[in-house]
């Protein structure tokens, strides 16, 4: 109880650091890439994360990379806070970045490039190599299926990357691989969740990841149905196989009956209590304001270490990915109502 | 004891002065500037100052060829002119072919840490990597994390080596043959290497030429600089620029006098105009209160709209810690290192202050030094007592203290809760004031019981009939209780609680047992008062048992004796002291939440 309190209140505190509107507007007055660097390295909670970059020569990319290690370091920062149930949240946080890198491990063995080998090793996250399930090291030094089942021996990730196996290195289909993957990821949190079994936690904890996926499949049927004219029976491929706040039978009557905006209308019923207010700029806005509102009421609202350590990583998500909107937007030129309408804070 | 009128003051200019109300806004000395971000809004159509600073990028090329010339810039007190955009441009292109270095800021970027791994490097001796035909060299840095996967570029077409490094980058310098250069560079540009060019010429004498002009433009650029690094405080809106902020009510005239020499019109408006701006805070004490502005900054200033708790906490922090540490001695000292030390600290202010009513309490506990029979003899001819006015190591004294500091205790409380309630009807807060437990319901639930307590204990009435009980406690029970609903209802509200009427008066029990219990639980932590005062005489005792075991020693036993119980005696109080101040006090009557007022300076925007 002590170590909650403890993980709360410090997640809490590195919480209300966090970019206020202001901040936001304030970086999306820049012009350049640099200015922006600029400013969240003097002016904002990055400073330490960013100290020492040289602003005027900082690559997007590297940017983008550094801030994803900063709530990374946040993260293991917080744990420290928290007992050892609360350790199993950094590796599904790494999970992410497991399945990114199997992929481009493929694709490297699929067209044997060495520039893809080298965006490869670049793009490793040697920050986080002690979480990973597999020696994350030794994947530039892969050159075949075999290498890589090696690679991933006794890992979650054996069995399904088994089944691509292939000669014809042009059979191989990626977004399949990536679909089975996720649900792995999927399943892998879940059965983290199941030993709160019992807590009161479990519920909530079950409710935010589910919802995750449950938000992720209403983006799609409004998507599919609005934008592509999609045939149910295609829709039903897509769809992770995940409910939360709709019924199993509910998603099907949706994915059946119901156009793009009665799709919308029920989520916004469904989902009444993070709705309220919410103005709809675009689907994948008005889906991720919802999942930040229930963080961010979970983040208010509860003690539990394993609660506040969740909602905190996926609050501190998406103002990574708004950063990265933002840096993205002035790089690109794109005008600052543009990119605002993407933010979510 | 109280807190400065502030005036709003917004200066508008048109784009031709900004610079110089800027310039005159910093060197006033009197302006708490406020973000344009805070200003703006699409109501006004106002922008942030989008000016872009090309005066730090001219800073960057002249510290770039600086350290590549190994040349220390001089910053002089002012520059002999002011230098156009082109006028430098032209100076720079003139530096880039005198000297041969390509010295702009967007692609060479030199920091001190760069200097000192050029330095490192020259020890490998530029002329000598310059004149290889067939091995290319490369220098620059990289970041920690990509410096890590160098190693797993096992086809070994280049090799390394480290020059220096900081938590985030490693500076390094790389060797490939030319048939690989391409490849190579690409590797490493993947890996966000920046390079940074190695030198390749002496150029002392070239600098004897031109060292005048360059530090005159360093010496512009960095003005400018400084400027244009305070634009986030001037805001556009509709063609005018504005730098507004909260200046002193009383300084508004002279404020105003700074920008005389431009065109600027001014809007003064009170601090409640401008009610999305947060007003900062400067509280105005007199001598024996100002040092006690350390303590509450600590907890928060106050704000603007509220009062100044400085004196109270001034009065109430000297008498308790006088109490707990009475020793007329002692006191002196702590009032003499106060004294001497004043002006290097606050906290030198705040010993000063309390030395003194240690000093007070010293003399009626009649200690000195942990003498306790050195002023019998004027307590006798002073107070007519037979030994001593009041004998701290005396058995009989134990409870007298100990039930002194719980009376102290229940009158702060009491204090404190009526402070409370003036204060929440100034803000209109009603529910607060009326059925909180530091509103009227807890002073007359808390006074009902220390009257009751008084009256029986020590007059021996007995209060305690049925129209006292229902007055005093049941109905600020039943306040306590329903306060959310009766707060509602005076505060026109919605009566019904927002989370219906069952799970509220689950919690509100449940809240109740907490109110009850803080009650006890605060008046008890005064006990520490009268605890700490027999622990003082205790410790004393000590001392003075150790200077008669130790002979003709004793008197350094003595001194070092009373040395040691003033550092860790008045540490231990001060901190006690404090607590009771922000815990037991604070919490029941002051919220903070102010800002410090914070003139505007050319290190605002640093």
């Amino acid at each position: 109880m002590s170590s909650d309190l403890a993980l709360a209140v410090k997640a809490r505190a590195m919480f209300g650091n966090r970019l206020s509107a202001s901040e936001y507007e304030t970086l999306l007055q820049k012009k350049t890439v640099s200015e922006a660097a600029s400013y969240l390295k003097n002016e904002t909670y990055f400073s330490t994360t960013l100290s020492g970059i040289n602003e005027k020569a900082i690559h997007r990319e590297q940017l983008e990379s550094l801030l994803r290690m900063d709530i990374f370091h946040r993260l293991e920062k917080l744990e420290r806070f928290g007992g050892d149930d609360d350790q199993g949240f950094i590796y599904a946080f790494v999970m992410r970045s497991e399945i990114r890198m199997i992929l481009s491990c493929v694709r490297y063995i699929a067209t044997n490039d060495e520039e893809i080998r080298s965006s490869l090793i670049a793009s490793l996250p040697i920050f986080a190599e002690k979480y990973f399930s597999f020696n994350l090291k030794r994947l530039p030094d892969v050159t075949s299926f075999s290498d890589l089942l090696d690679v991933l021996k006794n890992t979650p990730y054996e069995k399904i990357v088994y089944r691509y196996q292939t000669q014809n290195m042009e059979e191989i289909d990626y977004i399949a691989l990536e679909h089975d993957l996720e649900l792995e990821l999927y399943s892998d949190t879940m059965r983290f969740l199941a030993k709160y079994k019992g807590k009161e936690t479990s519920e909530v904890l079950n409710q935010i990841i589910m919802s995750k996926a449950e938000l992720i499949n209403l983006s799609a049927i409004y998507r599919l149905k609005k934008y592509f004219h999609t045939p149910a029976a295609r829709i039903q491929d897509f769809m992770l196989p995940y409910n939360c706040f709709f019924k199993q039978h509910e998603l099907e009557d949706m994915i059946q009956n119901c156009d793009a905006q009665d799709v919308l209308d029920r989520v916004a019923k469904r989902y009444h209590r993070y709705t309220r207010d919410l103005r709809f700029t675009s689907i994948e806005q008005y889906m991720q304001m919802i999942q930040f509102n229930m963080n961010h009421h979970v983040m208010e609202y509860y003690q539990d270490s394993s609660l506040v350590l969740l909602s905190y990583l996926l609050l501190g998500e998406t103002e990574i990915q708004n950063l990265i909107n933002i840096i993205e937007g002035i790089r690109y030129q794109i005008a600052p109502d543009r990119i605002r309408a993407l933010l979510v804070y | 004891m109280a807190i400065v009128k502030m005036k709003y003051v917004s200066a508008a200019t048109s784009e031709d002065h900004v610079e110089e109300m800027v310039l005159d806004g910093i060197h006033s000395g009197m302006l708490h500037a406020v973000h344009a971000a805070d200003i703006i809004n699409e109501d006004n159509n106002g922008h942030l100052l989008n000016d872009e600073n090309p005066y730090s990028g001219y800073l960057q090329t002249l510290q770039n060829f600086a350290h590549s010339v190994n040349y220390t810039l001089q910053c002089k007190e002012s520059p002999s002119k002011h230098y156009t955009n082109e006028e430098m441009d032209a100076f720079f292109n003139e530096l880039d072919t005198t000297f041969g270095l390509e010295t702009d800021a967007s692609t060479v970027l030199l920091t001190p840490d760069d200097e000192q791994a050029l330095s490192a490097l020259s020890e490998c001796g530029f002329e000598r990597m310059h004149a290889c035909q067939y091995l290319t060299f490369g220098f620059g840095r990289l970041p920690r994390e990509s410096f890590k996967k160098l190693s797993m570029y096992k086809d070994e077409i280049f090799v390394h080596h480290h020059v220096h490094e900081t938590p985030q980058y490693v500076w390094m310098l790389y060797v490939t043959s030319d048939s690989y250069v391409d490849k190579v560079r690409k590797i490493f540009k993947d890996l966000y290497f920046e390079p940074i060019d190695i030198p390749m010429i002496d150029v002392k004498k070239q600098l004897e030429k031109y060292h005048e002009k360059i530090d005159d433009i360093y010496t512009f650029c960095c003005e400018e600089n400084s400027i244009h690094e305070l634009y986030p405080y001037v805001a556009e809106i509709n063609e005018q620029y504005l730098l507004s902020g909260f200046v002193k009510a009383e300084d508004v005239d002279k404020y105003k006098e700074i920008f005389a020499n431009i065109p600027v019109t001014f809007e003064v408006k009170e601090p409640e105009e401008v009610s999305n701006l947060e007003c900062p805070t400067l509280l105005k004490n007199n001598w024996f209160t100002r040092p006690f502005e350390l303590f509450l900054g600590m907890y928060g200033v106050p704000k603007y709209t509220d009062f100044d708790p400085t004196g109270f906490m001034a009065v109430t922090y000297c008498l308790l810690f006088g109490i707990m540490f009475g020793d007329l001695g002692q006191g002196l000292g702590l009032f003499l290192i106060g004294l001497i030390f004043e002006k290097k600290g606050q906290l030198f202010g705040i010993i000063n202050r309390c030395g003194i009513t240690s000093m007070i309490f010293g003399f009626l506990f009649g200690s000195v030094f942990g003498y306790e029979n050195l002023l019998n003899p004027i307590h006798q001819s002073l107070f007519g007592v037979r030994e001593k006015l009041f004998d701290v190591m005396a058995n009989s004294s134990t409870m007298v203290l100990l039930i002194g500091a719980i009376c102290i205790g229940a009158v702060l409380i009491l204090i404190t809760q009526c402070m409370n309630i003036v204060n929440r009807f100034k803000h209109k807060q009603l529910g607060e004031a009326l059925f909180s437990q530091n509103g009227i319901a807890g002073l007359v639930f808390y006074g009902g019981i220390v009257f009751a307590a008084v009256a029986t204990m020590l007059l021996g009435w007995n209060v305690l009939n049925i129209v006292y009980i229902v007055v005093f406690f049941v109905l600020p029970v039943i306040c306590f209780v329903m306060k959310e609903p009766l707060s509602n209802a005076v505060e026109h509200k919605t009566v019904k609680p927002a989370e219906g009427w069952g799970g509220y008066i689950t919690q509100s029990i449940f809240e109740l047992v907490d109110v009850l219990l803080t009650f006890v639980t605060n008046s008890m932590s005064y006990l520490r008062v009268g605890g700490f005062v027999l622990s003082h005489a205790g410790m004393m005792l000590v001392v003075m048992t150790l200077v008669e075991m130790t002979g003709h020693a004793g008197i350094a036993v003595l001194i070092f004796g009373n040395i040691f119980v003033m550092v860790l005696e008045g540490l231990i109080v001060g901190i006690q002291t404090l607590r009771l101040e922000y815990y037991e006090m604070f919490s029941r009557y002051y919220d903070a939440g102010g800002t410090q007022f914070n003139v505007l300076s050319a290190d605002s925007a640093e």
